[in-house]
C-alpha cells in the first residue's frame, strides 16, 4: 500500500483516545490493589505476632526489605518499560534488591545449617513453599499482564520478564507471613525454583499477551 | 525552525490527534514520514524496505498513540518506535534469511503438476533451442528443414543446396549429436 493512502485511512479511523496515566501512578495504583487482595488474607490467616517477633531479627528484617523491595522496583520498572520513549535502564532498578534477597537469605541458610544437619536433608515443608509460590505468582502475574498490556508495549519480552521479577518478589513476601521458620537450603533450592518457573512462563508467555502487535 | 519548535508543534497535533483531531492527526503523520525515513534509513540500506519500517511506524504510533504524554517530548517518543520497528525488521530478515531460499522459479509453479506441464515443455524447448545452436552450420541447416519446418527431403534439397543423400547423413548425425549433448546435459 502506498504511505500516502496508508496515512489516510489512519487519520480516517483515528477515534479520540484516553490518555495513559503516568506509570508510576499506575504502579503505585496496581500496588494498591494487591495489597487489599493481598492484605485481607494475611489479617486474616497469618500469625502475625511470629512474623513480627522474626522480623524483629535485623538479618531477617533487612530480607524482608529486600524481597518486598525487588517486588515494588520490579513492578514499577515493568510499568515504566512499557513505554515506548522509557530507557532500557530502568529494567535494572530491582537489580541491586535482587542481589540484596538472595545474598541474606543464603547467609540465613548459612546461619541455619548445624540445625540443619541435625533436622536432615529432607524436602520438609518445602513442597508448600513451591505451591504458594506458584499459587500466588500466578494469580499476580494474570494481574500485572492485564494492567500492562494498555500500555501495548514494544518489548514485551523485557518487560514481562522484569515484572515476573516483581511478580517473584512479591510472592516471596507474601510468603513470609505464612513461613514461621528460617529458610533452610532446600527451602532456598526449592524458593528459587518456582520462582525461576514464574519468570520463565511469564516472559515467555508475555511476548504473546503483550506484545502491541497481538 | 528549531528542533524544540518542530517538537513542540509536533506534540500538540499529537494531543490533538489524541483528542480526535483527524487533520492535525493527518498533518502530523505527513510531517514527520522525512524524519522517519532518515531513521529508517540508518538501519536499512534497501529503500523498499526502508519505506516497509516507515509504514510499519505509521501502524505502531497509530496502534499505542494513547501511551504518549504531551507533557513529554514527542520526537523521543517518535524515534524510540521507530528503532524498535527498524531493529525487528531487522531480526525478521536475518531470520528469513536463515531459514529460506529465494527461488524465483517457484513463483511459476503449481500445485497441481498438471498445470506445470506448459511450463516443463517451453524448459524443454528452450534447452533443445540451445542444443540446436551448438550443431556445425551443415547439421544444424539440415535438421532445421527436415525436423523442424518439416520438408520433405526433396524440397529441403532445393531449399538448401545439397543432395538428398547429404541431408539424410547431415539429419542422422545432428539426432545423435543432440542425444549425446542431452546426455551430458542430465
Amino acid at each position: 500500500m502506498n504511505t500516502d493512502d496508508l496515512i489516510a485511512q489512519l487519520s480516517a479511523a483515528a477515534a479520540p483516545v484516553k490518555r495513559l496515566a503516568p506509570p508510576m501512578t499506575r504502579a503505585l495504583l496496581w500496588l494498591a490493589v494487591i495489597i487489599v487482595l493481598a492484605g485481607a488474607p494475611i489479617l486474616l490467616r497469618a500469625n502475625l505476632g511470629v512474623f513480627a517477633q522474626r522480623a524483629s531479627d535485623p538479618r531477617m528484617a533487612l530480607e524482608l526489605f529486600a524481597t518486598l523491595a525487588t517486588g515494588v522496583a520490579g513492578v514499577i520498572a515493568a510499568f515504566h518499560l512499557s513505554l515506548p520513549d522509557r530507557s532500557r535502564a530502568w529494567a535494572l532498578l530491582p537489580a541491586p534488591f535482587v542481589v540484596m534477597w538472595l545474598l541474606l537469605t543464603g547467609w540465613g541458610c548459612l546461619e541455619f545449617m548445624p540445625e540443619q544437619n541435625q533436622r536432615g536433608w529432607g524436602v520438609h515443608q518445602s513442597d508448600y513453599c513451591f505451591r504458594f509460590l506458584l499459587g500466588v505468582g500466578v494469580p499476580l502475574a494474570g494481574l500485572l499482564i492485564l494492567a500492562l498490556r494498555r500500555a501495548s508495549p514494544l518489548q514485551p519480552r523485557l518487560v514481562a520478564c522484569v515484572g515476573a521479577l516483581g511478580v517473584a518478589g512479591l510472592a516471596a513476601f507474601i510468603l513470609q507471613f505464612f513461613h514461621p521458620f528460617d529458610v533452610t537450603i532446600m527451602d532456598l533450592g526449592t524458593h528459587l525454583c518456582a520462582l525461576a518457573i514464574l519468570i520463565g512462563v511469564f516472559s515467555l508467555s508475555g511476548r504473546l499477551t503483550l506484545s502491541a502487535r497481538g | 525552525m528549531t528542533g524544540f519548535e518542530q517538537d513542540r508543534l509536533w506534540s500538540g497535533w499529537m494531543a490533538a490527534a489524541q483528542d480526535g483531531d483527524n487533520a492535525a492527526y493527518a498533518r502530523l503523520l505527513r510531517e514527520i514520514l522525512p524524519f522517519l525515513r532518515v531513521l529508517a534509513r540508518r538501519r536499512c540500506a534497501d529503500p523498499d524496505r526502508c519505506e516497509d519500517i516507515v509504514q510499519d511506524v505509521l501502524l505502531t504510533l497509530h496502534r499505542v498513540r494513547h501511551t504518549y504524554d504531551p507533557a513529554r517530548p514527542f520526537t523521543p517518543w517518535l524515534a524510540a518506535i521507530c528503532e524498535r520497528r527498524s531493529i525487528d525488521a531487522l531480526r525478521k530478515r536475518v531470520r528469513q534469511g536463515a531459514h529460506e531460499t529465494q527461488d524465483d522459479r517457484a513463483y511459476e509453479t503449481f500445485a497441481d503438476p498438471a498445470a506445470n506441464k506448459d511450463l516443463q515443455a517451453h524448459d524443454a524447448a528452450e534447452a533443445l533451442k540451445v542444443m540446436i545452436a551448438q550443431l556445425p552450420p551443415g547439421q544444424r541447416e539440415a535438421l532445421e528443414l527436415v525436423k523442424v519446418k518439416e520438408m520433405s527431403l526433396v524440397e529441403a534439397s532445393q531449399a538448401s543446396g545439397q543432395s538428398v543423400g547429404a541431408l539424410k547423413v547431415s539429419v542422422h548425425r545432428a539426432i545423435k549429436a543432440l542425444r549425446l549433448l542431452a546426455g551430458a546435459a542430465e
